[in-house]
């Protein structure tokens, strides 16, 4: 059997399947634990389904019972578990926060910062409009005539920025402030690499983005 | 802080809640089961829906002044205030954490809401307590229905992760009674 | 998140075998691993070590920690200390949930180990649950919780987060700036995705 080439020198930069599935792991476990949807990571996600592609050709050829078939295909399945829950989660968040989603993206797509990929930015206005048109007609067509209007803004459910997450710092981020909302006792805390927190999501939503730190 | 949709917080702004009527409003007697008037005079006391007397408090001028309930009265404040976890929360107000929000606003001492706080801070405790008992949730002193909510969630998390520890080919449990009393001599030990 | 996926991640650690067959290396996405050569020990993740343990084609051997002494250390450590100890690794409960579940009769006293890191865990959860209501009575929107592992995090959502998040927002919707209003924010209730 031909040992496969991981290296992914194909277009740009040399980044080893490794580091991808690394990043993707990462990605999908702050997509969990995050209260919001995070930028998405298709071109980790499209990498590591060519390389599940490829490697599924390869695993064909070896006779069922060969040892490395089988180990091999327990590596892929675990990764199709990561993209497909990762994936899951993300559509999960799209259709909770619709209507807020839609908005935001609408205007992240102007400055070139979108967080959702063209097919799921697509699902989500066709989710709207689906679920427009069902209270419509379950109920807003039914109800006296100036209160038909599906009112947008307030039936938009944000997700709660404020809300508390753990997080462990992959490197030393000095001068965070967190916010006294009811105060007026702000405080600023350091992140030592390595240490582990709880605070709210809001103040370091900026940092889980950026790899800084890892929601756990 | 809610969402349109949340049925909790329809549920908590349909409680009534008293008011005293701080205009003369004709045609609106019928708010006043007692009244035999059509019309609503100043200085009427009525116990009406929260949604109803927070939109009448927030006209300008503002039609009614909202009352605080008996629950978040004095006495009752200095009851929570002592011991919050032997208070009955399902019998005081199921919503008791929600409504006392609103209510909070109308409090000018701001007392109201030290004492949701506070209260909050205490029965944490027994929710804790609570998640990792064996016993069912209604053995407990009654909850709110927050309290409750969250007891509930925290004793799936527990039951998930015994269930972790218990299955396969290693348990990883003790007994029961060994449990205990490593308890209780660990209690010893963070005393001394 | 449930213990399993907590599991799932922490069998990417790599852990040691002995195999009872020879093979060239393998080219796996997470890595290369190999030569496999019958009775030398080599490198391979967690979840590939169960595997073949399984399968019967391996030995485990028991990582450092896993040695009663280690243990002792660390289980003295934890009862003397208000902090809690640096575990040997993230994922100290998976690997001995795993390992001393597949091959216990490759780690030497076996039945020991698993009393005494139940003994810790049991020791560090019962710390956690006084941190927490420690944490809550001094304000509850700020904790440090170094050295805590994945697992034990995992322990407390959502009741400690929520209820942080519920003691916030008891706070804010009753400081004294803001006038009453009525159901005019849209927030959801329950902000996180943690429980899809």
């Amino acid at each position: 059997m031909s040992t496969e080439d991981l290296d992914l020198s194909a277009d740009e930069e040399e980044i080893t399947a490794e580091t991808v599935l690394k990043t993707l792991q990462s990605a999908w476990q702050n997509e969990r634990l995050a209260p919001e949807i995070l930028p998405h990571r298709n071109d980790m996600v499209e990498c590591m389904l060519g390389q599940i592609q490829h490697m599924e050709r390869n695993i064909n050829k070896l006779p069922k019972t060969d040892l490395r078939a089988c180990i091999h295909k327990m590596e892929l399945n675990r990764i199709k578990y990561i993209i497909c829950n990762y994936l899951k989660t993300r559509l999960n968040k799209i259709e909770k926060y619709c209507i807020s989603i839609v908005n935001e993206e609408r205007q992240r797509t102007e400055s070139g910062t979108n967080y959702l990929t063209p097919s799921e930015f697509r699902y989500a206005q066709e989710y709207l409009v689906n679920m427009e048109n069902h209270l419509k007609n379950t109920v807003l067509n039914h109800v006296p005539g100036r209160m038909q209007t599906f009112e947008h803004n307030k039936m938009a459910v944000y997700p709660n920025l404020q809300s508390h997450v753990f997080l462990k710092a992959n490197s030393t981020v000095n001068g965070i402030v967190l916010e006294d909302m009811i105060g007026d006792q702000d405080e600023e805390i350091d992140l030592e690499e390595d240490s582990q927190h709880i605070l709210q999501y809001k103040p370091i939503a900026d940092l889980v983005k950026n790899g800084k730190v890892q929601l756990v | 802080m809610t969402n349109y949709l949340s049925i909790s917080d329809i549920l908590v702004t349909n409680e009534k809640v008293p008011c005293k009527f701080l205009h003369d409003l004709p045609k609106m007697g019928f708010l006043d089961p007692s009244a035999a008037d059509d019309d609503l005079k100043a200085g009427t006391n009525v116990e009406i829906p929260l949604w109803l007397a927070e939109s009448l408090f927030s006209r300008r001028p503002p039609l009614v002044g909202v009352d605080l309930p008996k629950i978040y009265k004095e006495t009752y404040r200095e009851i929570l205030n002592a011991d919050a976890c032997t208070v009955d929360m399902h019998k005081l107000g199921q919503h008791f954490y929600e409504l006392g929000c609103y209510i909070a606003k109308h409090d000018i001492k701001g007392e109201v809401a030290t004492t949701l706080i506070n209260t909050f801070q205490q029965r944490f405790r027994m929710i804790l307590s609570a998640s990792v008992s064996t016993d069912s949730i209604s053995s407990f002193q009654p909850l709110s229905a927050s309290e409750r909510d969250r007891t509930a969630a925290a004793m799936i998390t527990e039951a998930a992760l015994s269930g972790w520890l218990k299955r396969g080919d290693c348990p990883l449990t003790t007994a029961n009674m060994v449990a205990n009393h490593r308890k209780r001599k660990r209690a010893e030990m963070e005393m001394l | 998140m449930d213990p399993y996926e907590i599991e799932f991640i922490g069998e990417n650690r790599i852990v040691s075998i002995i195999p009872n067959f020879s093979y060239d290396k393998i080219y796996l996405i997470c890595g290369e691993f190999g030569p496999f050569r019958a009775g030398l020990p080599m490198n391979v993740p967690l979840w590939l070590a169960v595997m073949l343990k399984q399968k019967q084609k391996c030995r485990l051997v028991p990582p450092d920690w896993m040695d009663l002494d280690v243990l002792e250390n660390i289980k003295e450590e934890e009862k003397r200390s208000r902090f809690f100890t640096k575990m040997p690794n993230e994922h100290y409960m998976v690997e001995a949930k795993l390992i001393l579940g597949a091959a216990s009769e490759d780690i030497p006293r076996a039945a020991e180990i698993k009393t005494i890191i139940k003994d810790i865990w049991d020791i560090r959860m019962s710390k956690l649950r006084t941190s927490m209501d420690a944490l809550m009575k001094s304000g509850g929107s700020y904790g440090r919780l170094d050295h805590l592992t994945m697992m034990e995090i995992n322990s407390v959502k959502p009741l400690l987060p929520a209820a942080m998040d519920e003691l916030y927002r008891i706070k804010m919707m009753t400081r004294k700036s803001t006038p009453a209003t009525l159901n005019t924010s849209t927030f959801s209730q329950s902000g996180s995705s943690q429980n899809i």
